[in-house]
C-alpha cells in the first residue's frame, strides 16, 4: 500500500473513476455500440435476404426463360400445324364448295331444261289448241256460211262419206 | 525563462483534489471523465437518433470505427463471442484513446481552479488506470464464472481434485499434480496481478509522455513540441489498443473453447 501511495493511489478517486468508467461503458453501449451493431446487423441481414433474394429471382428467372422457350417452341410447332391443318381445310372446303356448285349448276340446269320442257309442251299444247280452236272457229264459220248458202246437205254428206 | 523555452512543473503523480461533495474528494482526472462522459452521452443520444439504414457522413465513419473494432476483436477471441465482447472492449478502446487525445487540445489541460488544473488527463491518473483494470478484471472473473460456474471457475487454480486423483494413481502422478496445484495457486494470483501490469503499462506510458512534454517545452518551445504531440496522437491510441487487445486475450483465456475446459 506504501508503493501505491506513493504512485498517488487514492481508493475515493479510483473508485470514482472505476464508476464513471462503468456509466461511460453503459451510456456507449445503448448509445454507440448497441445501435451501430444492430444498424450493421440488420443491413447485412438485408443485403444477404437481397442477394439470396436476387439468386432466387435470377433462378426463376432462367426457369421461366427456359418455359418461355418451350412455350414458343410448342406455338410454333401448334401453329404450323394449324397453317398445315387450315390449308388443308381449306383446299377440301374450295374443293366441296366446287362439287357443290357444279352439283348446284347441274340441277338448275336439269331444271331449267324440265322447266323448258314442260314449257315447250305446255305451248305446244296451247299451240294446238289454239289451232284446233281456230280450225273449229274456222270450220264452224265455213258451215255456217255454207249453211247459209244453203250448202248444209252437201258438206254433211261428204262429211259422212269421208267418216 | 526565455524566448525559446518554457519552463513549467513537472506534473505530479498524486491525484489533484479540486473539492469534496459530502467530504468525498473530486480528483481532475474524475472532472475529465465526467466531462467525457456528458460529451459521450450527449453526442450518443443526438447520433443514435438519426442513424439511417443508409449511411452518409459521420455514421459511416463510426461504422467504420466499429467494424474495425469489431473485425479486431473477431481476430482474437473469434466470431461467434465478439458481439457478446464488442461493447465492453470496444468502450475501453475508445474511452482510453479519448482520454489520451483529449489533453491534446491546446489549452484545456490549462485551466485551473485554485492553481490546480482542472482537467488532467484521466489516464495519466494511477486511479483511472487501476480503476479500468479492477472492471477489466472483474468482467473476466464474471465472465469465467458464467462460462464455467463457479466451481468450475475456482477448480481451474485449486486443482485439489487433481492432487487426490493423481496421489492415488502414484507417487509420480501425485508429485506432478502437486505441482500443478502450485501452478494454479500461482496462476490465481496471476488473476489479480494483471490489475497492476494493465493499470500500471497504461498509466506509466501516458504519464512518461505528460512529463516528457514538460521536458521537452523546458528544453526547446517551438516545433518539437508539436513532433512529441504527434508522437502523441501514435501513443494515446496504441495504447488504447493495447489495452483493448490484452483484455481480449484474457477474455480468450478465460472462456471455454475447444482446448480450454478448466480441467
Amino acid at each position: 500500500m506504501e508503493i501505491l501511495g506513493k504512485i498517488g493511489f487514492d481508493w475515493h478517486v479510483a473508485l470514482a473513476n472505476l464508476v464513471n468508467f462503468l456509466i461511460i461503458f453503459f451510456v456507449l453501449k445503448k448509445f454507440a455500440f448497441g445501435p451501430i451493431g444492430n444498424m450493421i446487423r440488420e443491413r447485412r441481414e438485408k443485403i444477404e435476404k437481397g442477394i439470396s433474394d436476387a439468386q432466387v429471382a435470377e433462378k426463376n428467372l432462367s426457369v421461366a426463360n427456359m418455359q418461355k422457350e418451350d412455350i414458343i417452341r410448342e406455338a410454333r410447332v401448334n401453329a404450323d400445324k394449324i397453317v398445315a391443318g387450315s390449308t388443308a381445310d381449306g383446299k377440301e372446303i374450295v374443293k366441296n364448295a366446287k362439287a357443290e356448285a357444279e352439283n348446284e349448276k347441274s340441277n338448275i340446269l336439269a331444271s331449267a331444261r324440265a322447266e323448258a320442257e314442260k314449257a315447250k309442251q305446255g305451248g305446244e299444247e296451247e299451240v294446238r289448241r289454239e289451232a284446233a280452236k281456230l280450225v273449229t272457229e274456222g270450220v264452224k264459220k265455213m258451215v255456217e256460211s255454207y249453211v247459209a248458202e244453203g250448202k248444209g246437205d252437201e258438206i254433211i254428206s261428204a262429211m259422212l262419206k269421208k267418216a | 525563462m526565455n524566448f525559446l523555452q518554457i519552463k513549467g512543473g513537472i506534473p505530479g503523480i498524486e491525484p489533484e483534489i479540486l473539492f469534496k461533495v459530502f467530504g468525498y474528494p473530486v480528483a481532475s482526472s474524475t472532472l475529465f471523465i465526467f466531462f467525457i462522459l456528458v460529451m459521450f452521452l450527449v453526442l450518443g443520444i443526438l447520433f443514435s437518433k438519426k442513424l439511417k439504414m443508409i449511411p452518409s457522413g459521420i455514421q459511416s465513419v463510426l461504422e467504420m470505427i466499429y467494424e474495425a473494432i469489431s473485425d479486431f476483436i473477431s481476430s482474437i477471441v473469434g466470431k461467434d463471442r465478439a458481439d457478446v465482447v464488442i461493447p465492453i472492449i470496444g468502450s475501453l478502446f475508445v474511452y482510453i484513446g479519448v482520454s489520451n487525445l483529449i489533453g491534446i487540445i491546446p489549452g484545456l489541460t490549462s485551466i485551473t481552479f485554485g492553481g490546480v488544473s482542472i482537467f488532467r488527463v484521466p489516464t495519466t491518473d494511477f486511479n483511472t488506470t487501476v480503476g479500468l483494470a479492477v472492471a477489466s478484471v472483474l468482467f473476466l472473473q464474471i465472465v469465467s464464472i458464467m462460462d464455467f460456474g463457479v466451481l468450475g471457475h475456482f477448480g481451474k487454480f485449486f486443482k485439489f481434485k487433481e492432487l487426490f486423483l493423481g496421489f492415488k494413481k502414484g507417487i509420480g502422478p501425485g508429485l506432478l499434480s502437486f505441482i500443478d496445484l502450485f501452478v494454479g495457486i500461482i496462476e490465481f494470483i496471476g488473476e489479480f496481478a494483471r490489475i497492476i501490469s494493465l493499470s500500471f503499462r497504461l498509466f506509466g506510458n501516458m504519464y512518461a509522455h505528460e512529463v516528457l512534454a514538460v521536458v521537452i517545452m523546458g528544453a526547446l518551445a517551438y516545433a518539437l513540441p508539436a513532433v512529441w504531440s504527434m508522437m502523441g496522437l501514435l501513443v494515446g491510441v496504441v495504447q488504447a489498443l493495447v489495452f483493448g487487445s490484452l483484455i481480449a486475450v484474457y477474455y480468450s483465456l478465460s472462456i471455454k473453447t475447444e482446448g480450454n475446459h478448466g480441467h
